[in-house]
């Protein structure tokens, strides 16, 4: 199925504004959002895509 | 350019959430939701550039309550602000206002093109700081208002004993 | 790709439901109208219809409400459609003994026209019959106008919906109970030595949780006994009110009391606005500030500020052979010129003084306007004041004539009142984010909730750290960031595209006033090129907007929808009807209209010149709960339903 140009666009801008995030996670997100859109998708997808995101965990208090 | 509210200005106005007046009687009137936090915002600033008075970063919230640009109701009158802050500036700065030269370079420095402010940076940091003058004003001579309507007069009340120094 | 509806059956339902078979034929026309009396299960069909495409579970209670008598056990709807040409049976089955309800489909690949459970539609059409999107196009007329009511946010949900924005949004439930599943994995999975430090970490943990919980009821049961008070002081005022005008004469003060209270907050709302609007702009707040705008404006013209040569000239100029004296510029003449350039103001610097020098002297303000219209609410807030110890004076004179009853209820009010304040204070300490009022009340995690929240946030982290999940919570918090940024983005973009398409067909037919929709923010704002912010649209205009916006909306689905409306012109004047008339039928593709028989006038009657294309049908009760169809355009006009007019 094709994905509204607007979803799209709306991609486009906020994994720009994501900055330090690797372009395997980016590809992993487009790819998960087409499938949440669809209905096509389960919690392993979603962790797959979890664990490639970059963070940074500080000290804590 | 992002407006930083004094701190205390939201409990003053009895902000909840974007509605103001909200804390101290029921939600009947709807003075509340005409009267932006912008607006409490603008009150205060008005009351410190009359008095050319700044007040200190420290005394203003964490954050920015609206980051770019006035709102819709106010665009018209960003070149006015901008106006009043210059004139606050050459008289908190004693500048003589017959020298050409400073008087330039003053507005060389509080203004800017590109900003939907009209103000460059360091002007848009001298607003927020002469809201912090213009809230303890405030604070010093009105109660906190129940409504619009009271708040209306009390604002009123102040102006027309303003002091205006120079 | 394309739905049309052919048909639908009912079987021992209620209304005139009993047993009624629709055919709107196999290849149906265009535009079908269905004259169909009130009480004879209009609604019902809607709701049936809805439930059918979206698969709703229905509780007992509704299922058993649709029984058509005690010996029915069983009941039947059956929806007819059409997915491009080929054709579908969705059916609900319903048993009325134990509230049961089921859905069918019968589709012609079907061996032996068997039925298979559930409703078996292409995948992307099951995922596009969502409530929200539903409610849009199984339409209920009377509710048009709501899709202009900014308070419900219908327009909003209905794009959500049909672009699957709200499928997004609930990955952030995935994501919450993967983090949680995380926790109780790695809690499980700990060292004895490091099991002593985590048991004490969760322990604290819990401790807030449980805190967070109390806090929370606390809140809840405030926030609803203020809901109560406020309900009960208006009553006890009516009560006052009440025993006040047991007395005629004194009924007639209280009356005229109350009419004036009326037209003093109305006149005092006028004013405030007003103010408001005129406070909002500097020069008129105090001739001092008037003065000092003019005096600046007046200083820079005096000062011939900003000069009118650019730093740009010069740096143009440098660049020139020859100099505009006629003097040639060289090596020495370009170096002194561009060191002298660097006096000179740049070009939007020069731009944005002269800006404010044009606002400064255009600046007026009439100093006498605000003072009038603040002199003017302080005499109404005076007034309601006067008018208060008025109704006091009545109470008080009732009181000491001995009248008890009253007194009673004056000090219930007044105890009623002091009850509310203290609850408005707990509320107060219960919420408040302002650091200094939270030290000035002494409030801390175990008493105020953002406190409360913050502290959770602080003990689930060191938890989280101790048991290695933090990273994995840190990239749930990201990813669910993510994902309501993309949804919020989305969203915006949707709603201009949605409002760009509305406003191109309101300018095809809104030829007079040119009505646009400013925005859809929860409902959808209009504007026109006469006033900024358009309120007061006729009825006939906002039900051709709400019908054009809805066009707009369907149009953009993947699928071609069938419009079923309910009374789609029933709330407005013959004239507004017949506009609506001209507009709406060719908006759509495939339109099934009920219309009760005073919609004829003015709308229905619009169809009679269309020499094809529409079908019409008469649906007349017969008693027990049955009902005769009748086709054709004659039946259809010459039926006499209760709501015709004599």
């Amino acid at each position: 199925m094709n994905i509204d140009p607007a979803i799209t666009e709306a991609l486009d801008s906020t994994l720009a504004a994501a900055k330090g995030q690797t372009d395997d996670f980016k590809k992993r997100f487009r790819t998960l959002v087409s499938l949440v859109l669809t209905s096509n998708y389960q919690d392993a997808d979603v962790r797959r895509v979890m664990e490639s995101l970059a963070v940074t965990v500080g000290p804590e208090d | 350019m992002s407006f930083i509210l004094p701190k205390g200005a939201r409990d003053f106005f009895g902000f909840d959430g974007p509605r103001a007046f909200a804390k101290r009687g029921p939600a009947k009137r709807e003075g509340g939701s005409r009267f932006l936090l912008f607006d409490a915002y603008y009150c205060c600033l008005l009351l410190g550039l009359d008095a050319a008075r700044i007040g200190d970063t420290s005394l203003l919230e964490g954050e920015p309550f609206l980051a770019s640009g006035y709102p819709e109701t106010y665009k018209g009158q960003a070149e006015l602000i901008a106006g009043l802050l210059v004139d606050a500036e050459l008289r908190r700065l004693h500048v003589d206002i017959d020298d050409r030269e400073e008087v330039e370079r003053q507005m060389v420095h509080l203004l800017n093109l590109t900003s939907p402010t009209r103000l460059s940076t360091p002007g848009d940091e001298l607003l927020n700081q002469y809201a912090v003058t213009g809230f303890d004003r405030m604070q010093e001579e009105m109660l906190e208002p129940d409504n619009l309507e009271n708040f209306l007069v009390g604002y009123h009340a102040l102006w027309a004993i303003q002091s205006a120094t120079d | 790709m394309e739905v049309r509806l052919t048909g639908w059956r009912t079987e021992n339902l209620r209304g005139g439901l009993r047993n009624l078979d629709i055919d709107l034929g196999s290849e149906p026309d265009r535009w079908t109208l269905i004259q169909m009396p009130n009480g004879m299960g209009k609604t019902t069909t809607m709701d049936l219809m809805r439930w059918t495409l979206t698969g709703r579970e229905l509780p007992a209670a509704t299922v058993r409400s649709l029984r058509a008598d005690d010996h029915v056990t069983k009941g039947m709807f059956e929806i007819r459609l059409l997915i491009d040409d080929t054709p579908i049976r969705l059916q609900l089955d319903l048993d009325f003994r134990d509230g049961s309800a089921s859905y069918w489909t019968v589709s012609a690949d079907t061996r032996g026209g068997g039925r298979r459970e559930g409703r078996k539609l292409p995948a992307e059409l099951r995922e596009l019959l969502k409530p929200a999107l539903t409610e849009l196009f199984v339409f209920n007329g009377e509710l048009a106008t709501q899709i202009l009511d900014l308070s419900k946010s219908k327009a909003a949900e209905a794009i959500r919906s049909l672009y699957g924005l709200d499928t997004l949004d609930a990955v952030t439930e995935r994501v919450d109970a993967l983090v949680a599943q995380e926790r109780t994995r790695a809690s499980s999975v700990t060292r004895a030595v490091e099991q002593k430090g985590i048991t004490q970490l969760q322990n604290a943990l819990d401790e807030v949780k449980t805190a967070k919980a109390s806090l929370d009821k606390q809140h809840r049961g405030a926030v609803t006994r203020l809901a109560k008070g406020e309900k009960e002081l208006d009553r006890l005022d009516q009560e006052i009110n009440a025993r006040l005008s047991e007395d005629a004469g004194v009924r007639a003060e209280i009356e005229l009391i109350d009419q004036r209270h009326k037209e003093i907050d109305a006149t005092a709302g006028e004013f405030s606005t007003q103010a408001l609007e005129v406070l909002r702009r500097p020069p008129h707040v105090h001739p001092a500030l008037l003065a000092r705008l003019q005096n600046l404006g007046g200083k820079l013209y005096e000062l011939k500020l900003p000069e009118t040569i650019s730093r740009e000239f010069f740096r143009e100029l440098s660049d020139q052979k020859v100099c505009v004296c006629g003097r040639p510029i060289g090596h020495d003449e370009r170096k002194a010129i561009l060191d002298g350039a660097d006096r000179f103001l740049a070009q939007d610097q020069i731009s944005v003084i002269n800006q404010m020098k044009l606002a400064l002297r255009e600046s007026k303000g009439d100093p006498d306007e605000l003072n009038r219209l603040i002199s003017g609410l302080q005499d109404q807030l005076a007034d309601r004041q006067r008018l208060k110890s008025e109704r006091d004076r009545l109470t008080s004179e009732r009181i000491a004539e001995g009248d008890e009853i009253l007194a009673r209820l004056g000090q219930d009010k007044d105890a009623l009142k002091r009850e509310l304040d203290t609850l408005r204070e707990t509320v107060e300490r219960l919420t408040t984010r302002d650091p200094a009022r939270q030290r000035a009340l002494r409030l801390g995690w175990e008493t105020n909730v953002p406190l409360c929240d913050a502290e959770l946030k602080v003990r689930t982290g060191r938890l989280d750290t101790a048991t290695k999940t933090r990273r994995f919570a840190l990239q749930g918090e990201s990813l669910k960031d993510l994902v309501k940024a993309t949804s919020t983005r989305a969203l915006d973009i949707l709603r201009a595209r949605v409002t760009a398409s509305t406003n191109d067909k309101l300018s095809q037919i809104m030829k007079t006033e040119h009505i646009r929709i400013a925005r859809i923010g929860g409902g959808l704002e209009l504007r026109s090129d006469q006033v900024a912010s358009k309120e007061n649209a006729s009825e006939g205009q906002k039900l051709s907007i709400a019908y054009a916006f809805l066009t707009s909306l369907l149009a953009e689905a993947p699928y071609r929808l069938p419009f079923i409306v309910d009374s789609p012109a029933v709330s407005i004047d013959v004239a507004s009807r017949r506009e609506i008339a001209q507009l709406i039928p060719d908006f759509f593709g495939q339109m099934v209209m009920f219309v009760i028989s005073s919609e004829r006038a003015g709308f229905a009657e619009s169809f009679y010149g269309r020499k094809k294309d529409v079908r019409y049908l008469t649906i007349m009760p017969q008693g027990g709960g049955t009902a005769d169809i009748q086709y054709g355009i004659e039946a259809f006009k010459d039926f006499h339903g209760p709501e015709s007019v004599a």
